[in-house]
């Protein structure tokens, strides 16, 4: 019969750690039970042929693919450029910035400049804000680097506000909608930091903006209650969903 | 020796040594990229997760335990990756053909090719815990302790799901006429 405990002593041969007292057992298990015998021989065959499964070699240039993707890049944050508690950005480069909303407003008005926008149309609000200092690590971030996306999604929160940073590269052009299931959570502002002019649409609940192939853009929300939440990301290509992730987002903390 | 050589590899890259991260890397690109590919059976999604395997353990380095084994725990992010990617295929609604048939499957183009293709096509037929196991113990060599640690499951689990998939596996190679 092929209880459990010879099973258990056919396995440990075929991974090398049977004892000599086990290796005693086994043999006299095989001498009464000749069914062992078959299930051993099957199992042993079975070690083998795997054993002579060629290891692949990975594809030329995944290192450097590895690499490019861990080599420290000059971080553009817009976060510090708009949330004023942070440290000034050592350098400002500003191309029309089409942002909206109480917090947002007040920073772009600091840095000097701002197109005027009807609050009530983010249609095609685009801008280019950049430093060259990160204010801190994002609170959570989404590594996206499978069907034809690559890059991150970063989440930060200060000061009321949640921003969402996407900093990711396509091989075709992205929609990405962003649904958000959380009380305390208004649309606040986009702005572009790289790539191709964006367009956008804002209402209740959902984001949706057409990136180009490579892009850093962020979206900003007011974040005004103390309710947790998702956001939903969804990528789509040729009007096909080709990812989607959650993101959550915690309760605020204003301090 | 080589725990510790990885653990001062470790080490120098928390102390911001990028080059020593590099090492890692060239040391297990190879093993990490088997392991996806195994899982996956696509060279392609495999690429994929390896890159995103070393993009999560190099950005959560500062969190890694030196307790455990380097390789246990880039191993343990390349399966879950892997796993990630199954679930999305699973749960994607426009599903590309050529992926979902495996589209360039391992070692295509070699004389091993009938071997491989067919090991993978068995392999893809058991479930993803029993998949997991026999990755772990035949193709990365893993013992019966560092599988346990990989996968932060009881050493007798391992055992009762090896034992389970090294069956099933057998049937289906059976089946097909390899062994």
């Amino acid at each position: 019969m092929k209880d459990d405990r010879s099973i258990e002593l056919i396995h440990a041969e075929i991974d090398g750690v049977l004892s000599g007292g086990e290796q005693d057992e086994l043999a006299a298990r095989l001498d009464a039970e000749p069914e062992l015998v078959v299930l051993r021989e099957e199992l042993r065959k079975l070690s083998q042929t795997l054993q002579q499964v060629p290891s692949a070699n990975p594809p030329v240039g995944l290192r450097a693919r590895i690499l490019e993707s861990i080599r420290p890049r000059p971080r553009r944050s817009i976060l510090a450029s708009l949330v004023p508690s942070w440290p000034a950005p050592v350098a400002l480069r500003y191309a029309g910035a089409a942002v909206f909303g109480a917090a947002v407003a007040a920073v772009a008005l600091q840095i000097g400049t701002m197109d005027s926008a009807d609050p009530a149309d983010v249609r095609g609000l685009v801008g280019t804000i950049a430093s060259y200092q990160t204010p801190g690590a994002p609170q959570g971030t989404i590594i996206l680097n499978s069907q034809g996306i690559n890059g991150s999604v970063g989440t930060y929160r200060q000061n009321g506000l949640v921003v969402l940073d996407f900093d990711l590269a396509s091989d075709r052009a992205m929609e990405i909608i962003a649904e958000y299931r959380h009380s305390g959570l208004s649309f606040s502002g986009f702005a572009q930091l790289a790539g191709a002019a964006a367009s956008l649409d804002a209402g209740d609940g959902r984001i949706t903006f057409l990136p180009g192939r490579n892009h850093r853009y962020a979206v900003f929300f007011s974040a005004s209650d103390q309710d947790s939440g998702t956001i939903e990301l969804r990528f789509l290509a040729d009007e096909q969903l080709v990812r989607s992730e959650i993101l959550a987002v915690p309760a605020m903390d204003r301090k | 020796m080589h725990r510790d050589a990885d653990a001062k590899l470790v080490q120098d890259c928390q102390n911001g040594d990028l080059h020593a991260f590099e090492v890692l890397i060239g040391k297990y690109e190879r093993p990490v990229y088997n392991a996806a590919l195994r899982m996956l059976g696509n060279t392609d999604d495999a690429a994929d997760v390896t890159q995103t395997a070393f993009m999560k353990a190099f950005e959560k380095l500062e969190k890694y335990n030196p307790e455990y084994r380097f390789y246990s725990w880039i191993y343990r992010i390349v399966i879950n990756e892997s796993i990630d990617v199954l679930n999305q295929r699973k749960r994607s609604i426009e599903l590309d053909e050529t992926r979902l048939s495996g589209g360039r499957t391992p070692e295509g183009d070699t004389r091993d090719s009938e071997l491989s293709a067919v090991m993978q096509e068995a392999l893809m037929t058991v479930s993803e815990d029993y998949r997991t196991v026999i990755v772990l113990k035949h193709f990365m060599e893993l013992s019966y302790r560092e599988i346990s640690e990989t996968l932060e499951i009881p050493e007798k689990t391992v055992k009762s799901r090896l034992f389970t998939a090294r069956q099933l596996l057998k049937d289906r190679l059976a089946d097909k006429g390899l062994i």
